[in-house]
Parts: structure tokens; sequence; C-alpha cells
């Protein structure tokens, strides 16, 4: 067996809340633990509040965790990486507005992480910056250009060059496509899908899209409120999903194939990081939630390499069915 | 490579490197003439303060376009001189506070915790001071003070008083802008692509953290100005007899009734340059809006 | 679902500066049915719901076109925060659109907490007392609607009103637009760039491009047999499941600037099956099938495009 590329073991991130007089923690990851192999493409989808986009930060080593480990080739991370062990991982932002120093031109932001690094001499350092840029699909001339005069895909290749450009082992994209029209979604998934490909990339893909995940992931992790509740390779986990969440979002998922309007099968929103549920973390909102899971947190069923954190694990299949009848919550169709 | 002070160095034309519009074009000719009237101004006129007490209180003619103050000295003459007083005073009462209140707004933005506590707190105390106790306490010694360096007679303790008072704006809006700028995601990036904490701060944090005050500090000068202006119309100021456009506005006061236009001239002066730097400021502002 | 007329809108173009980035748009929507427009960036959908709600931002104007309203409209925007007055609690934020019709006090606020209960928002006699920050954007998207049904409406106005929410809560809200669509028999327009949103609301679609409609059709019909290059696209780039990773479909090249004006066809220059007519002149809106119309000169003969893989 390979030693894996990315192995994050019961992590935990935490931050201080003040509300008020009171003092709070909230808990954004609560003991997560996920492999990734060499040039495997990880999705991890939720909610919005379920931890996903810190558990990204943590990874790329923007944020510190509270306990647990970040390891890289079978090596663990500090939490304050040197500047050689910060640059193994690399981020993909979400807003391309927002992740361009509006001042500097691509060239600008392209070179300066090559100096840094000492990857290419001063001489070669616009050739390699040019290399880079069509190699994400942009014409070389865009090397002087400024982010403002770029559209919002073009930004996004930027953004995907510069994380290239120090030679990365892994890339965490948080929601890299999700500010894109949908015509531009698929060209960057496309890129990505080259990138894997050619450059045997390793990757981290954040999103709460189901679709562009089914697009382009090899394995899927669904998170809620801090935990991973499901994992396992994108055909088995879209086909028989084992969690009553993870049924939930896909059916909540728009998609061109349903005719009519259908019930929501999922009633009510995520509840806040800072009050966790007893128990199952997801009862509260789970239309096949009994007496166990309001009291004991559930361990992982396996089928295979197919992990689902539930006391029910793939016991109902129509969700959609039981969830219309359920009583608890707001009842949108009565 | 070069040097971070260097980099510093460059900073300023890299913020300001903007388009101006047309009112802002505008308003750069007339502050343009205010300078031009400042450097070769006093080389054109007579002496400002030569008095001439026979021909005391004349009106406008064609020796004296401005006629003459109370003691016969000529009103044109020192309506230039003063030019040179106010603006040169003007730019220092902003450059000054301007650095200050970076250095320290940057420092309590980027550091944060205690850092950040004892720098605003430091302002909160600065701003509660009434000001007007700090320009009585040093009206006695500016009457006694030589000129210091760039500063003429009597003016070095009047700038300490807008120094401690004015960098408060400053670093205000520099630790404001730096907060938003820290949040970026180009600063994750940054970060992220193991970039140096100091070569964060100058080329991503500080470029896009201080077009703003940019913009204020210009505006500031005519602030400045006119507060000088204000307190040397209470008698506070800049110590006769030399030439500055408050205390002109206080010595003719008395004779508006007759001679108005020793109020008027200096007045409009005073105005100008305050429009002037206002159209470029707000012409600043929209481009950097676009 | 045919009702009359709620909504009539004849050759409505709005200009942006010197050009114009809606180029006559004539729709219609009757009571009780909601028409979806669907478009990416810059294709004109959002100015166009705005110049209906003669809201639109300032230095973009109405240059021509007529809008008739049977009845009063109300409009729900893509972010309730920047909507709601977070100086007032939701409950007395709502209740303005019956106290501005004199509607009294105590009145209001009552019909106030129906409205919430309506629109499904728990504990509505509890919820009218909070402020929009202690709501979760869900809750405040309900807020948004309860606010615009208080003005009772015959024309509700959606601009993009799920796309900042979670999947689940988007799902909610769209069988809330359709259930008050339904009760209420009011005429929906929904804008979204998303595709399989309005297909979950709408009973007809219309696409737009360029400031222009390009297909206009019962939504099914659309979907299964779209008969302009540009909606075949669209729909082909949605990935889904059995098309492999880097194999999705894309359009080539970008979308021309809005206020861009063309003597033929504006999708031409990124059409797979662009021939000399398409840039010389502009396709009429030609009718395929009764009701299902589209603005390409091939409607009569649709023919699968080839996909690309180049883009943006």
């Amino acid at each position: 067996m390979t030693t894996p590329r990315l192995s994050v073991k019961d992590l935990h991130v935490q931050f201080p809340v003040r509300s008020g007089h009171r003092k709070q923690t909230l808990r954004a990851v609560d003991g997560v633990s996920v492999d990734l192999k060499p040039s495997e493409i990880l999705g991890i989808v939720g909610e919005s509040g379920c931890g996903k986009s810190t558990l990204a930060r943590v990874i790329a080593g923007l944020t510190e965790p509270a306990h647990g480990s970040v390891e890289l080739d079978g090596r663990p991370l500090p939490p304050r990486r040197t500047v050689q062990e910060q640059r193994a991982i690399q981020m993909v932002f979400q807003d391309p507005g927002a992740s361009l120093n509006p001042r500097l031109t691509v060239g600008a932001v392209l070179t300066e992480l090559l100096h840094r690094h000492g990857i290419v001499d001063r001489a070669r350092e616009r050739e390699r910056a040019e290399d880079l840029l069509r190699r994400v699909g942009l014409p070389a001339r865009a090397y002087d250009a400024r982010p403002r005069q770029l559209s919002g895909g073009q930004r996004q290749r930027v953004g995907i060059a510069r994380a290239l450009a120090v030679e990365p082992r892994l890339i965490v994209a948080d929601e890299a496509v999700a500010a894109l029209d949908v015509s531009v979604q698929a060209a960057i998934l496309n890129l990505f899908a080259d990138l894997r490909v050619s450059l045997a990339l390793s990757m981290v893909f954040i999103s709460h899209d189901l679709s562009a995940v089914q697009a382009i992931c090899d394995r899927v992790a669904v998170m809620y409120l801090g935990k991973i509740v499901e994992v396992g390779s994108v055909d088995e986990l879209f086909s028989a999903p084992g969690h009553p969440y993870t049924r939930a979002l896909l059916a909540a998922s728009p998609s061109l194939e349903e005719t009519a309007a259908v019930a929501p099968p999922l009633t009510g929103e995520p509840p806040s990081p800072l009050r966790v549920p007893n128990g199952c973390r997801f009862h509260p909102r789970c239309p096949l939630a009994v007496e166990k899971c309001h009291i004991a947190e559930p361990q992982w069923e396996m089928q295979g390499e197919h992990r689902t954190a539930c006391h029910r694990a793939w016991e109902v299949d129509d969700v959609t069915a039981a969830g219309a009848r359920h009583p608890r919550g707001i009842a949108l169709n009565p | 490579m070069r040097s971070y002070a260097g980099r510093l160095g460059s900073l300023l034309p890299r913020a300001t490197r903007l388009k101006l519009d047309r009112k802002g074009k505008f308003g750069a000719a007339i502050l343009g003439a205010y300078v031009l009237v400042a450097f070769v101004g006093l080389y054109l006129v007579r002496d400002p303060v030569q008095q001439d007490l026979v021909h005391r209180l004349a009106g406008p003619s064609w020796h004296h376009w401005l006629g003459t103050d109370s003691l016969g000295r000529d009103m044109f003459s020192r309506l230039i001189a003063a030019t040179r007083t106010d603006l040169r005073f003007g730019f220092l009462a902003m450059l000054i506070p301007l650095a200050i209140g970076t250095v320290l707004g940057a420092v309590a933005g980027y550091l944060g915790g205690i850092a950040d506590s004892v720098i605003m707190r430091l302002a909160d105390l600065v701003q509660s001071f009434p000001v007007i106790l700090l320009f009585l306490g040093v009206a006695a010694a500016a009457g006694t003070t030589d000129s210091f360096l760039l500063l003429g007679p009597g003016e070095l303790p009047i700038m300490i008083v807008f120094a401690l008072v004015g960098w408060v704006v400053y670093a205000r809006l520099i630790r404001s802008e730096i907060l938003r700028v820290r949040n970026m995601d180009y600063i994750d990036a940054a970060r992220g692509g193991g970039l140096s904490t100091p070569r964060i701060i100058v080329r991503h944090i500080l470029p896009n953290a201080i077009p703003q005050t940019v913009v204020y500090a210009v505006v500031d000068v005519g602030l400045a100005v006119l507060s000088l202006a204000s307190i040397s119309y209470l008698g506070l100021g800049i110590p006769a007899p030399n030439p500055e456009w408050g205390a002109m506005i206080n010595d003719g006061q008395i004779y508006l009734a007759q001679q108005w236009w020793l109020v008027v001239a200096p007045g409009i002066a005073i105005a100008g340059l305050g429009i002037a730097l206002a159209l470029i400021g707000d012409g600043l502002d929209d481009e950097m809006r676009r | 679902m045919s009702g009359d007329t709620a909504l009539e809108v004849r050759g409505l173009q709005v200009s942006v500066g010197s050009g114009h980035a809606v180029k006559g748009v004539s729709l219609g929507v009757r009571a009780g049915e909601c028409l979806g427009i669907v478009g990416e960036s810059g294709s004109g959908k959002s100015l166009t719901l705005r110049a209906v709600a003669d809201v639109l931002p300032r230095g973009v104007t109405r240059a021509a076109g007529d809008v008739v309203v049977h009845g009063r409209s109300a409009m729900v925007f893509q972010e309730p925060m920047t909507t709601l007055n977070p100086t007032m609690r939701v409950g007395d934020f709502i209740a303005e659109g019956p106290r501005s019709r004199g509607v009294p006090k105590r009145e209001a606020r009552r019909r106030a907490v129906e409205l919430l209960a309506e629109v499904g928002v728990p504990d509505p006699a509890v919820r009218a007392r909070a402020w929009p920050h202690q709501l979760s954007g869900g809750l405040r998207q309900r807020v948004m609607i309860a606010a615009a049904l208080a003005v009772e409406p015959s024309v509700l106005l959606c601009d993009e009103p799920t796309t900042a929410l979670d999947t689940t809560v988007q799902a909610q809200l769209l069988a809330l637009i359709d259930r008050l669509r339904a009760e209420r028999g009011m005429a929906v327009v929904f804008v979204s760039h998303n595709l399989a949103v309005v297909s979950r609301v709408a009973q007809r679609v219309m696409v737009m491009y360029a400031g222009r409609v390009v297909e206009e059709g019962p939504t099914q019909e659309v979907l299964r047999r779209p008969r302009h290059p540009y909606t075949q696209a669209l729909i082909e780039t949605i990935p889904r499941r059995g098309v492999a990773a880097g194999q999705l479909t894309t359009i080539q090249g970008a979308p021309p600037d809005p206020s861009e004006e063309f003597t033929g066809c504006a999708f031409a220059p990124r059409c797979a099956r662009a021939e000399d007519t398409c840039t010389s002149l502009r396709p009429p809106m030609l009718e395929a099938v009764p009701g299902h119309t589209a603005g390409c000169h091939f409607v009569a003969a649709p023919r699968a495009i080839a996909p690309s893989k180049e883009g943006v």
C-alpha cells in the first residue's frame, strides 16, 4: 500500500466567540480524519458552516489546528510551517476578484513566487511565468495584465497558475468554480482534470455543488457540523448513499433530470456549530432518527472503502417519502 | 536587490499614480498656481513687512493694488508672501502627522493585540483633549522660538501641537484599511506562497491600504491651513510681523466696514486653496472607485 | 394555469452609457404562471427584471418599450441582508407595505405575523420581533418574500433569490415560491444563471444572450429539445453523470461586451455551426413548434453541436 499524499488525523479547530458577555467556543472542525492518495482528487461537500473551508485553510497552513495533525507523504507538518513546507500545499480561492492583488501585474505575482523559492534564475523568470500562463490556458501576453483587465474566468486561471508556480505536491481548491458563470465553470473543471493527468496533481476540491464534484472527483467526503459523516468513491456515494444527510443533499441538488418541483426532503437549516447536538449531530433534522441517535454518537459502518457514520446506514432507501411525512420542522408542502 | 526602505520610498508615487478627472485637473491647476506664487511671488513684490505710517489704510491704487493695512504695509505683497508661509505650513502639518500616523496605524492594524490596544487608547486620549488649551499653552513659547529646519520663526511649537493631534486620524484610517486588506484572499495567497512578513506588508498590504489615506491627506493640507488661520485669527498663531492669511484677517477685521478688502482678500486666498485641494481629493477618490 | 395576462413587456430597451444592454425584449406572463429567465452575467436578464420593477441602478435607464403590470409588482433580491433594513424589526419591516396603504398599525402587525406563517417561518409571532442580523440567510429570504407578499402583488419578480443559499435551503425556497404561485395565482418571473434551478419552478423559460431573447418555450420542451445552439451549449456545459472529467462541453470564446451591437447573430462568433448568413443577418424569433421559438436561422433543422474543449 502506498503512503497517502495527504493524511489528516483527528483534526480539531476551535474559534473563541464572544456573544454579549458570554465567551463560547465554536468547534468549526470537530475531529476529522481523511486520506488522499497521490494524484487523486478528493471532494469535500457540505452546507455552509459545516467546516469545509476551515478544513481547507488548516490543510493549506493558513489556520492553526487546536489538535490533530496534517501529514504530507507520511511526514507530519508542524503547526507553523517552514517556507519549504508551506510551498508544498497551495490553495485556489473562491472569489477571483479578491484573490489577486489589484496593484500587481500577473507577471509580478508569478515571478515574485518563482524568485522567493529560487525556482528559476532571474533571466528565465519571464519565460517560466509565460509557460505557466499557457499551461492554464491563458495567452502569454496576460503576463503584463492587471487583474481588473481580466474576466472572472481568466482571473481564476491566474489563481491556478499562481498555485502551480511553486510546484506544490497538493492543491486545495476552496469553492474554486462557485463564483463563475456556468460555461466558464465547465472550462475550469476541464482544466483541473487536464492538470491532474499532465502533472499528476493531487487535489482537495471543496464545493457545495455536487454536480461539479461528481464531474472531477475520485472520492467524496460529506461534512456535517465539523465532522465527516460519509466517505466513498464518487460512484458508490452518488449511487448508494449510506447516510440520510447525503441522500438529502443529493435530493436537494438542482439537476436537469427531474421534472416537477419535489418536496424538499430536508427541513430546517443547518444548526449553529456553537450548539452541537448530543448523540448523532444530524438527529434533529434526520427523518430516520430513533432513540439511539439522540444518545450515542454513531461509529463507522463500512462497505469496503465506503464508510458511513450512521446508526441506520443504508437502511432506508426512500428518504424523500419519509421526509414528506416527517412532522418535525417546517412543513413546506402540507 | 533593493532594500525594503527603498521600496517604501517608491510606495507613495505608486499609490498616487492615478489619472485625474476634469474637476481634479482643474483643482491641480489652481494648486499649481498657488505653488508657483509661493516659490517666485516673493521676488516680484515689495517688502511685505515694510511699514509706511503716512499711508496707513490706503485704498486700492496703481501703487498699492490692494491698498495698505493699519501699519501702511502693502497688502498685495503681504498676501503673496503669506502664500509661502501657509502652503509650507499646510503641507508640513499634513506630512508629519501622516508619517507618525501611518507607522502607528500600521503597527496597530497588523500586530493587533496589546500594541493595538495601547495605540488606540492613546488615540482616544488625544482626541478627547481640548486642543485649544494646547495652543494657549504654546502661544507664549511661539513668540520666542526661532526658525527650525523648514519652519519659520515661531512655527515650531504650533507644528508640534499639530503633530501631537493630527496623527490620530491617519492612524485610524490606516489601521482600518489594513484590517480590511488583511482579510483579502490575496494576502492568504501570499502567506501560502511562503512570502516573508515584511514583504507581505510592504508589497501587498500597504499599497492597497494607503490610497484612501492619500485622498484624505490632500484635503488635509487645506484643513491645516484653515486651522492655522483660525488660531492666528484668535491671536495664537504665527507671531507678527510675518504675513499669514489668518493673522491678516484678524488684523483687518476692525476696519471691515470701510476697508473690507483687508479681510476679503486673504479670505478668498484661503477658500481658493481649500477648494483646489478638495477638488483634487475628490477627483482621486472617484478615480480609485473605478 | 391559463389565467389572464398579469405582466406584459414590449420592445424593452435598457441603455447603459452609450450602448444598450437590453436590446428589445418582449415577454408576457399570465396569472399563476412562472416564467424563468436564464442567462450568463452580462446577458441583460437582471436589467430586464429591474426595468420591469423600475429599480434600475444609477446611470442605467429604460430607453424604450412598454411595461404593463396588471395589479402590483414586488421584487425579491439576491442578497436579503442588503435589502432588509438593519434598524427595523422584521415584523415592522413587513408591516411597512400594508401601513403605506393606510392599514392601521396594529392590523398591519397582525398581517405581518400571518405572512411570516404563510412563508413557513417557525414561531412567526416571536420571529416578527427579531432583527435581521439574528436570522439565518434562508429565514431572511423568507422574510423578504413575506415583505413582497405584503403589498398583495399580482406579479412577483425574483432576481437570483436562492443563489447565495445552501442547496438544501434553496430547495425549500424554490418549493415555497412554487406553492405561493399556485395558491395565490400570482405571476412569477424568476431570473437565474442556473438552468437546473429555473427548471424547478418555471413552466416557461426564456434564454437571454447579449441583451436579446434567443429562445423561449415550455421549460421541459426547451430542456429536452433546445433549438438555439447557445441553449444547447448551456445545457451541455452542466456537469452530469456519465461525462468523464475533462470532457465537459464548454463554449468557445467569451460573451460579448453587453453594449456591443451586432449586425447579425450575437452568438455567431462562438457558434460551431455559424454560416455567412449568421454574421450578416440577425435571425428573427422563429417558431419551431407552437409555443416554442428560437432566434436562430436553423431552427427548423436542429442538430447536435460538436462539443469543443476550449473555453473562456
